[in-house]
């Protein structure tokens, strides 16, 4: 147990959650850097709420425990921690005005009403709701309300602020805008993020690391890139975007057997005979008429080509192959050479942008 | 098309009213018209032979109100309505919390629970306090028998206010069961993460929150208190004269129905105050 600075913001041993006979989480160790803006992501039901519930003391582990700040928590109440949440429908006081809820955290700590005033009314400047602080909440629009939740809990400057799908009640435009403003903000202040969601794109964008959760398992954690383009599990892969998931065998010669066909794979070797799950984005993958010339070292099988979708800003191609069949995602560049269905093609794709996939 | 949808609307109306026809019918007739009766009775004059004369209007029914014997049953029928409620509310917001923070299954076993003395005749239920009350009845044998001695609380005010709790408390938790229930909990949660304690998470935050539940609930309770009837004439003693027995008393044997009305008149009057006090609070709450 650390007491210092670099401490890190948070930290699960073993942590394990049951409601009655349902596992909600399932035996998690997860370390959270100080300052890191982490997601849980996770389609609904994964744990990664309660998770979230758990490091603000509003459940309690089952079995092991979790540590904030260097501080382990047991069971210290919600109002003894460093931390502060922002609630997923932003659970605003409804009798009391914007800045009455900006300041509520300050005058619980005792600070004197003044200073609290002070520094609610910057905080509100700062998510730029600086004119609003007489009204009440039930007069603000969504992101306003949004808005309003977040300066709560940032004005009390915690050691980690919680987001529970913060952005989930507001529409697409106003969500994109808010995705932008958090990250800002979160380089802003420096504070510890961990924020759920269930939506992807959310978390690419958003974080320096993502924990990918599965009924009450976290699968990977990772960078967003790794966690896109190196997904070590079948779930994180296919949650996560589109993937092509091939049957393969490791042939003894080290290379690869893809159906009746032979490639390279870098970094990993299984043993040989050992069959896995080959994994490969569609947008990493090449076509070329059958007769182009391919770069050295790429892997290339050839294939047909058997249905075409136009998407405006892309192609996206089946490819039939020797080693089944493949998606192929094309951007629709005025230099792209498009294919009918029927075609006779080349695929290829270098070596190190496909993973290796356990179940 | 303006006009299509203007006959429309106007149908919709229509329909409204054909809809609400046998309630206003029956309120009118059993409700609005006695009402008139009363209100009228109230300025008429009342005869040596104790007969109503509807000739001659005049205050003197209102005059008599301010006599000291009637100021002191208002006085007592409303600090006893006060206690009551007061009472109620301790008692209900409890077990209105409890209710409604258990599992939808318990809640509505419990709720049916709240309701089954309604499934008994009130005075039979009433009868049955007295008994239990009694010098020589169960209360006070136990109480003996565990060494603290008989007690005399029947035709006390003791006794009235317990049975007015006992009777008007389901007015108490339903209301309050109401407010809990629909109460965001994630916003206790928010306080709680937002450094208030437990304590002071209720007084912030639940407390003001469920505040329209206190209020209807005081005044289901206060309203029928300050009027009661029956419970004082059963439980309570010849002292303890309420506004109730009181009014009932001059449309009976002290036959002043002109006093009578009166006296009815202000109870209505006290009611309407706090219906309005009611929907102020709420408006304000908006």
């Amino acid at each position: 147990m650390t007491m210092n600075g670099s401490a890190n913001a948070v930290e699960l041993h073993g942590v394990v959650k049951k409601f009655g006979d349902v596992t909600a989480v399932n035996c998690i160790d997860l370390t959270i850097a100080d300052g890191e803006f982490f997601s849980l992501l996770g389609p609904s039901g994964c744990g990664k709420t309660t998770i979230l519930r758990m490091i603000a003391g509003f459940e309690f582990p089952t079995a092991g425990h979790l540590a904030v700040d260097g501080q382990k928590m047991g069971l210290t109440p919600p109002d003894q921690r460093p931390v502060n949440t922002v609630f997923q429908n932003y659970a605003l006081f409804p009798h009391m005005t914007v800045l009455e809820n900006v300041m509520f955290g300050l005058l619980m700590k005792k600070v004197p009403k003044d200073k609290a005033r002070e520094a609610a009314k910057k905080v509100l400047d700062q998510v730029r709701l600086g004119a609003l602080g007489e009204r009440k909440s039930s007069q603000l629009s969504g992101g306003q309300q949004q808005r309003v939740a977040l300066a709560r809990a940032l004005v009390n400057k915690p050691k980690v602020l919680l987001l529970d799908e913060p952005l989930g009640a507001l529409d697409l435009k106003l969500r994109q805008e808010m995705q932008s403003e958090l990250k800002s903000l979160h380089t802003e202040v420096g504070i510890t993020f961990v924020y759920v969601t269930h939506d992807q794109e959310e978390a690419l964008t958003m974080s320096d690391r993502i924990g990918v959760m599965s009924e009450g398992n976290l699968l990977q954690v990772d960078t967003p890139d790794r966690i896109y383009e190196h997904p070590t599990k079948r779930f994180v892969a296919d949650f996560i975007g589109e993937i092509n998931m091939l049957a393969a065998t490791v042939a003894d010669d080290g290379t690869v057997q893809l159906g009746s066909e032979q490639i390279k794979l870098d970094g990993l070797s299984p043993e040989v005979g050992q069959s896995f799950t080959l994994a490969i984005r569609p947008e990493s993958i090449d076509l070329t008429g059958p007769d182009q010339g391919v770069e050295p070292g790429l892997n290339q099988i050839s294939g047909t080509v058997t249905h075409r979708t136009y998407f405006g800003d892309a192609y996206s191609y089946d490819v039939e192959t020797g080693g089944g069949v493949l998606s192929v995602r094309c951007d629709n560049r005025p230099d792209h050479q498009r294919f009918n269905e029927g075609d006779a093609v080349k695929v290829s794709w270098r070596p190190d942008s496909s993973s290796v996939l356990k179940d | 098309m303006a006009a299509l949808d203007q006959s429309a609307a106007q149908a919709d109306s229509r329909k409204g009213r054909l809809i609400a026809t046998p309630a206003a019918l029956y309120l009118l007739f059993f409700f609005m018209i006695p009402l008139g009766v009363i209100v009228t009775y109230s300025f008429a004059t009342r005869t040596a032979t104790g007969r109503t004369v509807l000739t001659g209007w005049n205050l003197s029914s209102y005059d008599k109100l301010f006599s000291e014997l009637v100021l002191r049953i208002i006085w007592r029928s409303f600090w006893m309505a006060s206690v009551t409620t007061i009472l109620c509310l301790l008692v209900a917001y409890p077990f209105a919390y409890y209710l409604a923070t258990r599992a939808p299954k318990v809640r509505n076993i419990l709720l049916v629970l709240v309701m089954i003395p309604f499934w008994t005749n009130g005075l039979i239920r009433i009868f049955a306090i007295r008994f239990l009350l009694g010098s020589d009845g169960p209360a006070s044998q136990l109480s003996e028998n565990l060494g603290f001695g008989t007690f005399r609380i029947l035709f006390t005010p003791t006794a009235v206010v317990i049975g007015m709790v006992y009777s008007f408390l389901t007015f108490m938790v339903l209301p309050l069961y109401v407010a809990i229930e629909r109460m965001d909990w994630k916003l206790v949660e928010a306080a709680r993460d937002l450094y208030a304690g437990g304590t002071v998470a209720f007084r912030k935050v639940t407390w003001p929150l469920t505040r329209s539940g206190v209020i209807a609930g005081s005044i289901l309770v206060f309203v029928p208190s300050f009027g009661s009837y029956v419970v004082p004439e059963i439980l309570g003693g010849a002292k303890t004269m309420l506004l109730g027995s009181y009014v009932a008393r001059q449309f009976g044997a002290a036959r002043n129905f002109p006093f009578g009305a009166a006296l009815s008149v202000v109870l209505i009057a006290v009611m309407l105050i706090a219906v309005v006090i009611n929907q102020r609070a709420e408006a304000n709450r908006a």
